[in-house]
């Protein structure tokens, strides 16, 4: 227990690594919302386009959560120096890196859905260069690791409403559906 | 102190535990064979989506697609000009199941669900309380939205992926009580098509997976299916399969039975088994029409390319509705089944349009095929007064001997109506997909039928080009190539005010 103790990161790094994961996921979720907007408000009405938010939302917590679950199982498996020592920023710049390949491969969707293994592989190949790019980055340089901390503290007020709006969310999928 | 039962007989009865499971009071309400009304008919419903009837070779049609609807017609009624009150699933679908007009059911848009106030008018509640076992099965989720609508009202609900090669969708199983708010959600959030995702990261891994789901499932069957297989909203199905499991269905159902099958073939993507790949390998070409206002820019080969791939699925959908025909020739149900073969809405392949996805409502987007197969039948009769989709409620109440309610906007269709074939009555089609759905309709195509003319008037679309109104005559111009649209013609004048008048009487409620 207490070896497993020492391998967890501390709840404010949870909290700022749940920032991190929640804030890309969020704002894409959100763009996707006001994008939908327009074509619902002809077809619903406003509280069914809110009970739909609330799917979306609530969904995007879920995947909010799964992904800082991996990174502090991440964080709890390699060496303190390799990850947890710059956990947060870590965990930032990865999501940086990880959100604008994910929006690049969101609008050239209906190409990635075909790809094969050996087609979809040299692009995974780039990807992890580039997570391993910003890896030493922050890693190397202190001064980066501590300004791309101060962003994740700066964020952490916003994502704390984004997070607020995925449990009302979850709680309004949870009282349609008893 | 002696027990009245002992610790094995207690493991015994828990072992039975399991069968609580079962939907006993859906199961208390069916009859059991024993007890089944032999008075009452059997009532079968087979939607083939997006089948036009131009290309059925039954009306008519050049190539040879339909042969067993033509073996099928000898002992049934065959309606020449039916029509579906729209040119997608959603509204169409809507119409035949409650008897009313968009303008009523307001179930006008992708997804959209009929108003609240409309639901319970529908085909199967007005079965309640008749001994009727009532299923509904869709392949197609526009359909499953407005069939889950109807669930309070049904013994047998099938999910679309019950009969589909593979399980992705989840907001069914999850949120089964909450499935039409939460498949909008499920929609915007994974991946049901090839749309940008509102997950960022889940969504790309689950499409990719799906994908590569999609490349084994081709691969298991290109044997088969050397074109690929067919699918919808990520959901992949084959049409044998769906016919195989609706022979066994309606052989085991609890009689008598009202059962509503709704299957994607003939639809888009044309994808059929390999015996009908290349059957129409023709040098035959449709009549080139000049483009429409609405012209999605398509060239004629390709259209032509797309027809001939629509009308070889076509012949596909033949052959599985006569084994299905045969089947229950075979086993007898004919003998007290009434079977209703129809289509929710056409396909166009002209005027540089592909599909349905269109505002226009020409012939082949809205004319269906309707064939009712009569128990006791032995010749075939004809029928070429105009019906429509709204009419197949009443007619069905009518055959089963229950009363027709005040708010249905349908007739009983001919042979069956004690009154004779009326032709003038004037019949509705529209389609208002960017309207909102309570609101006057401002953005609209609209289309009344009456006798061999019909009318079509645009409203709200931005572009000059398009004309406010257009009319033909089907009876010598069924290609609808001269608008004969003027202002100082009789039949113009008398089709524009019924088609006003209409609108404004839909538009009044809001």
């Amino acid at each position: 227990m207490a070896i497993f103790k020492n391998r967890l990161v501390s709840k404010q790094e949870i909290f700022f690594a749940f920032v991190a994961c929640s804030f890309p996921i969020y704002i894409w979720t959100f763009y996707k919302i006001f994008n939908q907007i327009p074509a619902w408000i002809v077809k619903l009405n406003i509280g069914e386009v809110a009970s739909v938010s609330a799917y979306a939302v609530a969904f995007s917590l879920f995947e909010s959560l799964l992904l800082c679950l991996f990174f502090l199982i991440l964080g709890g498996i390699l060496p303190e120096r390799f990850f947890r020592r710059k956990f947060v920023a870590h965990v930032m710049m990865m999501m940086l890196v990880s959100s604008i390949w994910a929006v690049i491969a969101q609008f050239n969707y209906s190409e990635v859905y075909g790809w094969t293994f050996a087609e979809l592989l040299p692009w995974l190949v780039v990807y992890l260069f580039s997570i391993l790019a910003v890896y030493f980055l922050i890693q190397r340089f202190d001064l980066f690791a501590k300004a791309v901390y101060r962003v994740v503290k700066g964020i952490s007020v916003l994502a704390t409403l984004y997070i607020l709006v995925g449990v009302i969310g979850l709680v309004v999928v949870i009282i349609r559906n008893i | 102190m002696k027990y009245p039962i002992n610790r094995r007989d207690f493991l015994k009865f828990s072992s039975l535990l399991p069968l609580m499971a079962i939907d006993w009071p859906s199961l208390a309400s069916k009859p059991s064979s024993s007890s089944q009304n032999q008075a009452s008919p059997n009532v079968l419903v087979v939607v083939f989506d997006a089948f036009s009837a131009e290309n059925a070779s039954l009306y008519g049609y050049t190539r040879a697609t339909t042969p067993n609807l033509a073996r099928i017609a000898e002992k049934a009624v065959v309606y020449h000009h039916h029509y579906s009150t729209a040119n997608f699933t959603t509204p169409g679908t809507a119409s035949l199941l409650t008897g009313t007009y968009p303008w009523t059911h307001r179930a006008i848009h992708l997804h959209g669900t009929i108003e609240k106030e409309v639901v319970q008018n529908n085909l199967f509640r007005q079965f309640s309380g008749k001994g009727y076992t009532r299923l509904v099965y869709s392949h197609n989720l526009l359909s499953t939205s407005l069939l889950y609508q109807f669930r309070p009202d049904l013994e047998v609900f099938k999910w679309p992926r019950e009969l589909c090669l593979d399980d992705n969708q989840f907001s069914d199983r999850i949120f089964p009580r909450d499935y039409n708010t939460a498949f909008i959600g499920e929609k915007l959030m994974m991946p049901l098509d090839t749309d940008v995702s509102g997950s960022l990261f889940l969504s790309l891994i689950m499409g990719w997976l799906r994908g590569a789901e999609k490349r084994q499932i081709e691969e298991r069957l290109k044997d088969l299916y050397p074109e690929g297989v067919a699918g919808q909203y990520g959901h992949y199905y084959l049409l044998e399969t769906a016919i195989d499991w609706t022979i066994k269905t309606v052989a085991q159902l609890p009689q008598p039975f009202l059962a509503y099958i709704h299957l994607l073939p003939p639809h888009e993507p044309y994808l059929s088994r390999k015996d009908f790949v290349d059957l129409f390998a023709d040098e035959w070409k449709p009549t080139r029409k000049p483009k429409a206002h609405f012209s999605q820019g398509y060239p004629q080969q390709y259209l032509n390319q797309h027809r001939r791939s629509y009308d070889e699925y076509i012949a596909n959908v033949d052959a599985e509705f006569g084994r299905l025909y045969d089947s229950m020739a075979q086993n007898g149900l004919l003998e007290n089944t009434y079977v209703i073969f129809t289509s929710d809405h056409g396909e166009l392949f002209e005027r540089g349009i592909q599909g349905h996805s269109t505002e226009v409502l020409y012939q082949p987007v809205i004319q269906v095929p309707l064939l009712i197969v009569n128990p006791g039948q032995t010749k075939r009769e004809d029928v070429f007064v105009n019906t429509s989709s709204v009419d197949i409620l009443p007619t069905l109440l009518h055959l089963a001997g229950i009363n027709i309610p005040d708010w249905c906007e349908g007739e009983i269709l001919p042979p069956f109506a004690n009154t004779n074939p009326d032709n003038s009555r004037s019949l509705f089609c529209m389609e208002a997909k960017t309207n909102p759905k309570l609101a006057p309709f401002n953005k609209a195509s609209f289309a009344v039928v009456k006798g061999d003319h019909k009318l079509m008037h645009y409203i709200g679309y931005d572009n000059d080009e398009v004309p406010d109104f257009e009319m033909f005559n089907l009876a010598d111009d069924f290609e609808e190539m001269k608008n004969r649209y003027s202002k100082n013609d009789g039949v113009s004048q008398e089709l524009k005010d019924i088609l006003l008048d209409k609108i404004n009487e839909a538009n009044q409620r809001y």
